[in-house]
């Protein structure tokens, strides 16, 4: 039990009791079937236990980080916590009432203003005409759509209704906040106006429930981290102490990769709806060489294989670079024969450039540079293919953490990149 | 009952879903509410031309010609559609709905609830018109009329718990959503829709009057076109069944409420 909390006048607000998650995939409908009928003597089946044995007490007032490699069971804690999923065994109990940020935009219909959707959203998340009413221009405001906010969502950019969807759940003053990597999308400037949001939160005594693969916004935020690892917690304290487990166990999974293209289709590094699978991402030189060595300004690129196991009509690929410590250092997405920087299409401009992929399909698609702007250090991908014909693109598949590389640069140049740009005297 | 009180303390929840689904009805196409007059008349007109026209059907309550048909059937056919449209469209909601359920902590018991409210509304829309066409035929309305709320209520509680009941039974089996197609055409001819309850054969009076539907349909005809009370043993017998299959949708539909975010 970690020390820091005592002393304190502790309430718990989450307490859970050798808690654990079975998922049963059934090969058929008809096993699900015959299942039921023979209560669950008959049907065959896959279980999978995406939580185990987990009893963790959260005060009221603590900001807990939940971190661990994909499906470790992080985001399947959080709907048992928000009541989305229940237990398979053991208990949990939620004192107060839980706002999920992990359904950010999920009760949004495309056909309506921001303002409708405010509304329903509010009263998805249990809030009476009163109170929504009460709330409406300020989360409009927060929000910082201006004009957009009476206009069908339709129109919006992703970034946009994760915006929309935040201000709504961060809004109805949940007494424990639940969040999943929501800050992973939106630009900076919400991404700091969040941040200052859970702040305020943290500083007004509630608990925050934090999900996420960036361990800089782990370590700005928590003050506890629990690791999970296949389901299991296998560390829970101090942010630092944890964080460095961490890094160690993601060290030892990458170990034995190498860095000749690896087909991970067949690993379970796997999650998402799977109708194209990432077979294998690795990374070329300036000389067309399979290498995990790279120098600033040099060519630098990199190669995804998928193989399609069913059609997907608006495939879109992306890939993270994320440095050694877990920041996320750009992201870029791939609309092929066009420029990775599509800041500048909207949400339809872009749908209009993705090639649909057959079933059966296999390729391979390649992002290139000339000019790598990253400096010194070592750097991992995490590519995610999405399917963009939804209006809240479901993930198809994604591997994280792969191709890990290094890059040579000036010793002197230190941070993640050298910005272009030119210097002058103005007086 | 907890169900229920559960079910009244989400309330507002259940009005803005109603309010969407009328919206995302008529939003994009131009005739916009018109459309809930037109597809009930369009299969007025083709009944009444078949039956009356082609067959040359004529049945007892027919004294008054073809426009008496017409009306006769319009009135059968508005509180059917209603029906049959709440419980096709429930049976398929939970999978529409599948992000949700997954994403946010509600009772999806309220899914099926406002499909069935929202049909009830619309479904006033055609009383409109059958009210006017009774008013321009047979110029002639009592206050029985008036008991139009409670016919309504009675058939909600039958469409929402048979739609709990498929809903449910969906989620595990998706072949429902065809058998409750299948179903409900067949059930429809099986219901005195378009011919009166008089035109079966004595033989066969007992399976109509066990089909509680006939009773609505008729309780439907009382009050507005013979201007009579609907309160009989046949109603009653409906009304018990309403009850019975709202409790029963309810209950079934809680016990896998707790699985659905898993299995969808």
């Amino acid at each position: 039990m970690p020390t820091y909390y005592r002393g304190s006048v502790a309430k718990t607000v989450v307490e859970t009791e050798k808690l654990g998650k079975r998922y049963r995939l059934f090969k058929k409908p008809v096993h699900r079937l015959a299942s039921w009928l023979s209560f669950g003597r008959w049907g065959r089946h896959e279980d999978i236990w995406a939580l185990r044995d987990l009893s963790l007490m959260i005060q009221l007032g603590e900001t807990v980080g939940v971190i661990g490699v994909n499906g470790a069971g992080k985001s399947t804690l959080l709907k048992l916590i928000s009541g989305t999923t229940f237990p398979t065994t053991g208990s949990i109990r939620v004192d107060g009432r839980s706002a999920a940020l992990l359904e950010l935009g999920a009760g949004f219909h495309p056909e309506f203003t921001g303002r409708e959707n405010v509304r329903l959203n509010a009263a998805l998340l249990g809030f009476n005409q009163d109170q929504i009413r009460g709330k409406e221009e300020e989360i409009l405001e927060f929000s910082g759509l201006g004009e957009f906010a009476d206009r069908p969502v339709k129109t919006y950019s992703s970034g946009m209704v994760v915006r929309l969807g935040f201000s709504v759940a961060s809004h109805l003053d949940p007494d424990i906040l639940l969040v999943d990597e929501v800050l992973a999308v939106g630009d900076e400037g919400f991404r700091v106006k969040c941040l200052e949001r859970f702040n305020s939160f943290r500083e007004s005594g509630k608990t925050l429930i934090f999900v996420s693969h960036d361990l800089r916004a782990v370590r700005l935020l928590c003050n506890r981290v629990i690791l999970l690892d296949e389901g299991r917690m296998v560390a829970d304290g101090e942010v630092e102490n944890v964080v460095q487990k961490y890094l160690e166990l993601v060290e030892a999974r990458q170990a034995s990769r190498s860095i000749q293209p690896k087909d991970y289709s067949k690993g379970n590094l796997h999650t998402g709806t799977g109708e194209i699978l990432i077979e294998s991402v690795y990374l070329k030189n300036g000389e067309g060489e399979t290498t995990d060595q790279f120098s600033t300004g040099s060519p630098f690129e990199v190669r995804i294989r998928y193989r399609a196991e069913k059609d997907v009509s608006e495939p879109i690929f992306m890939f993270h670079v994320v440095s050694r410590d877990g920041t996320l250092c750009m992201e870029v997405p791939a609309v092929v024969g066009q420029s990775s920087d599509f800041s500048k299409y909207g949400r339809e401009e872009i749908r209009k450039h993705l090639i649909p992929i057959k079933a059966g399909e296999t390729g391979e698609l390649g992002f290139r540079t000339s000019d790598l702007l990253l400096l010194t250090g070592e750097y991992y991908l995490n590519v995610y293919l999405y399917d963009f014909a939804h209006f809240v693109p479901p993930i198809i598949d994604e591997v994280h953490r792969v191709s890990k590389f290094s890059v040579h640069g000036m010793v002197s140049h230190i941070g993640v990149f050298l910005h272009p740009g030119e210097w002058k005297q103005i007086r | 009952m907890d169900s229920v009180l559960e079910l009244w303390r989400w309330r507002t929840l259940l009005v803005h879903f109603v309010r969407r689904d009328l919206r995302v009805r008529y939003i994009g196409s131009v005739m916009g509410i018109f459309w809930s007059v037109i597809h009930p008349l369009a299969l007025l007109v083709i009944f009444t031309l078949i039956f009356s026209v082609v067959l040359g059907v004529r049945f007892r309550v027919d004294q008054g010609g073809i426009q008496h048909y017409a009306l006769y059937l319009f009135c059968g056919m508005l509180p059917w559609l209603g029906f049959q449209e709440g419980v096709i469209r429930s049976t398929n909601s939970l999978s529409g709905h599948a992000n949700l359920i997954k994403k946010v902590r509600f009772p999806s018991s309220v899914i099926p609830l406002y499909i069935c409210v929202s049909q009830v509304v619309h479904q006033l829309v055609g009383i409109g018109v059958l009210l006017v066409a009774i008013l321009l035929v047979v110029r002639d309305i009592t206050a029985w009329a008036l008991l139009l709320p409670l016919l309504l209520l009675v058939q909600l509680l039958f469409t929402v718990g048979l739609g709990w009941l498929l809903a449910a039974g969906n989620a595990y089996l998706r072949d429902l959503t065809q058998v409750a197609g299948v179903g409900m055409v067949v059930w429809m001819y099986l219901t005195p829709v378009v011919y009166p309850m008089t035109a079966v054969p004595a033989k066969f009076q007992t399976f109509v009057w066990i089909n509680p539907m006939s009773h609505l349909i008729r309780a439907y005809r009382a009050i507005f076109l013979d201007g009579v009370s609907p309160f009989d043993s046949g109603f009653l017998y409906f009304v018990v069944w309403a009850i019975a299959l709202f409790l029963l949708g309810l209950s079934t539909f809680r016990l896998g409420e707790r699985e659905f975010a898993d299995i969808l």
